[in-house]
């Protein structure tokens, strides 16, 4: 059987994700690159195409963007009388996230893209962008209409019109939502909101470490390191239950795509941080050095002594600030527009 | 065509699961889920609006003499099965790759692998004896065991069903010279070292 490629995309590490056309049917197929699994959605039976923006795009510009604007500002605050060994790791690591900053603006908006068929709803794992989305509808569309024949938007509406998107006066289970059965019940028929708690501690401890960033920068010492080292940790943990939690309840947007934001720029920090410590110890490394030594010498380092560490720290600090913040500022307006709702 | 809402025929947001009012289908544009606040596209097609299939059940045999149905000797035959030949009724007659196939030629195919449209998974042979010629390299040493398994991967495979994508026995053929060259390599070391 002959297939044509219609998209693909990588998912997660080692496994990627193909969308191809039969003569029939769509294939969808993942690949570890030693197996392939196959899905077929026939075409006579696909009934609708679902497409909905996903924040991952933005998230990974404003990854990749502060990771350029963090090289850069290391870059240069390394360059003291011509190139170190940090200006060049920081110049080749700002090209790197410069070029992942563009092929991600190349491609466009994200999403996540679902065919609905008689046996249920799958989610197309390969239509990730919203460009790829629209390229593959435009060569179904006529090749549907021919196995399916044609419906005008006026049918569309005559049979679909009962049904309404406001919120619901009925409770979600009696609709026939999903999960909605298995949900305990809710005062009230409403959807109960998720107040955003665990959003709004994971933003505070960015700011506490933004905080304590800038208090590196002015005096390191090993009591703030320890310090920064706790709420750093704290974070990263907050960050695996917040994220768990988005994924089942209903968050803002922007504090989702904060929220990941804040745990790359995190991990991107420690990994930066753990470079400075070695490129600016480098003479005092040897075989068989401890972890409790290279955290000595981690507190050991003084930024005024060393521009480009004080400049990673600010960015750093500006960089967790702004998240933050941001993320707060997207919450309050969540809960805002909840209060706005309820009647 | 006439359409007609037997089934659900409503389409929900992806996000939060709230259903979705018709007009703004098909319109080529995107829209916000009065709910969530997602942003959504929805094209639907008619399939959507079309009732459930009747499952026929088969007709009852009326005289004596007339073909039966092999799985259902109380019903009259319909068809042929184009794999095995065995009589089917209406009910166990099932259209697969444009042929007519009674259920246990389907179960036969799907275990055999020969029909492709009921194949959910295959290996790929090719890439494992690839990999298993190249990745260790990293290790020079190991290459005296890996590459005979190498070569004997892409041999013992050469001949069994791949993807049922388009793609070409290149990785066998890449496997099997790099193993070669590496079988060589060690060959002329032992020579070296014997000399």
């Amino acid at each position: 059987m002959k297939y044509k490629r219609l998209a693909s995309s990588r998912c997660g590490l080692g496994k990627w994700h193909t969308l191809w056309r039969g003569e029939d049917h769509l294939l969808a197929v993942e690949s570890n690159g030693y197996s392939e699994e196959y899905a077929r959605y026939y075409l006579k039976d696909i009934q609708a195409i679902v497409t909905r923006r996903s924040s991952w795009g933005k998230v990974l510009n404003a990854v990749s963007g502060s990771l350029v604007g963090i090289s850069l500002f290391a870059g240069i605050g390394g360059y003291e009388n011509g190139p170190s060994p940090v200006s060049v790791t920081a110049g080749i690591f700002g090209v790197f996230f410069l070029l992942l900053l563009l092929w991600n603006l190349f491609r466009g908006p994200t999403c996540y893209c679902q065919v609905r068929t008689p046996v249920g709803i799958e989610k197309l794992h390969a239509l990730d962008r919203i460009r790829s989305v629209r390229k593959v509808l435009d060569s179904l569309r006529p090749i549907i209409g021919q196995l399916q024949g044609g419906i005008t938007r006026e049918e569309i509406i005559e049979l679909t019109g009962k049904y309404i998107d406001t919120p619901p006066a009925v409770s979600p289970a009696a609709l026939g939502l999903k999960g909605a059965a298995s949900a305990p019940p809710v005062a009230e028929n409403t959807i109960s909101p998720y107040r955003g708690g665990l959003h709004r501690a994971a933003f505070l401890l960015l700011i506490a470490d933004a905080g304590l960033s800038l208090l590196q920068m002015l005096h390191n010492s090993k009591a703030l390191v320890i310090l920064s080292t706790f709420v750093e940790i704290t974070f990263l943990c907050l960050a695996i239950i917040v994220l768990a939690k988005q994924k089942v309840r209903p968050v803002a947007s922007p504090a989702k795509w904060l929220t990941w934001g804040g745990l790359a720029t995190m991990m991107a920090g420690s990994v930066i941080g753990y470079f400075f410590m070695i490129f600016l110890n480098i003479g005092k490394i040897k075989p068989g050095i401890t972890q409790y030594q290279l955290f000595d010498f981690y507190a050991a380092i003084e930024p005024a002594e060393h521009p480009s560490f004080a400049t990673f720290l600010l960015a750093f600090a500006v960089v967790t600030a702004v998240i933050g913040i941001a993320g707060l500022i997207a919450l309050g307006s969540e809960k805002r527009s909840i209060e706005r709702r309820r009647p | 065509m006439t359409l007609t809402a037997l089934g659900p025929a409503s389409v929900s947001c992806s996000g939060c699961g709230m259903p979705l009012a018709g007009e703004r289908f098909n319109s080529g544009e995107d829209f916000r889920c009065g709910n969530c606040g997602a942003r959504l596209g929805i094209e639907v097609f008619p399939a959507l609006f079309r009732g459930a299939e009747v499952v026929r059940s088969g007709e009852a045999l009326t005289a004596t003499g007339e073909a039966s149905c092999f799985y259902h000797p109380q019903k009259m035959a319909a068809t042929l099965c184009n794999a095995c030949g065995r009589f089917l009724c209406t009910l166990c007659e099932t259209e697969l790759a444009g042929r007519c196939l009674c259920p246990s030629c389907i179960d036969k195919g799907r275990h055999n692998e020969e029909i492709e449209q009921l194949v959910t998974r295959r290996t790929l042979h090719d890439s494992l004896a690839l990999s298993m010629a190249i990745l260790p390299m990293l290790f020079f040493f190991v290459t005296v065991v890996t590459a005979p398994i190498a070569i004997y991967i892409a041999i013992h495979n050469w001949k069994r069903p791949g993807s049922i994508l388009p793609r070409s026995r290149v990785r066998y053929v890449l496997a099997i010279v790099i193993a070669l060259a590496q079988i060589a390599g060690w060959g002329v070391l032992l020579v070296r070292l014997a000399l």
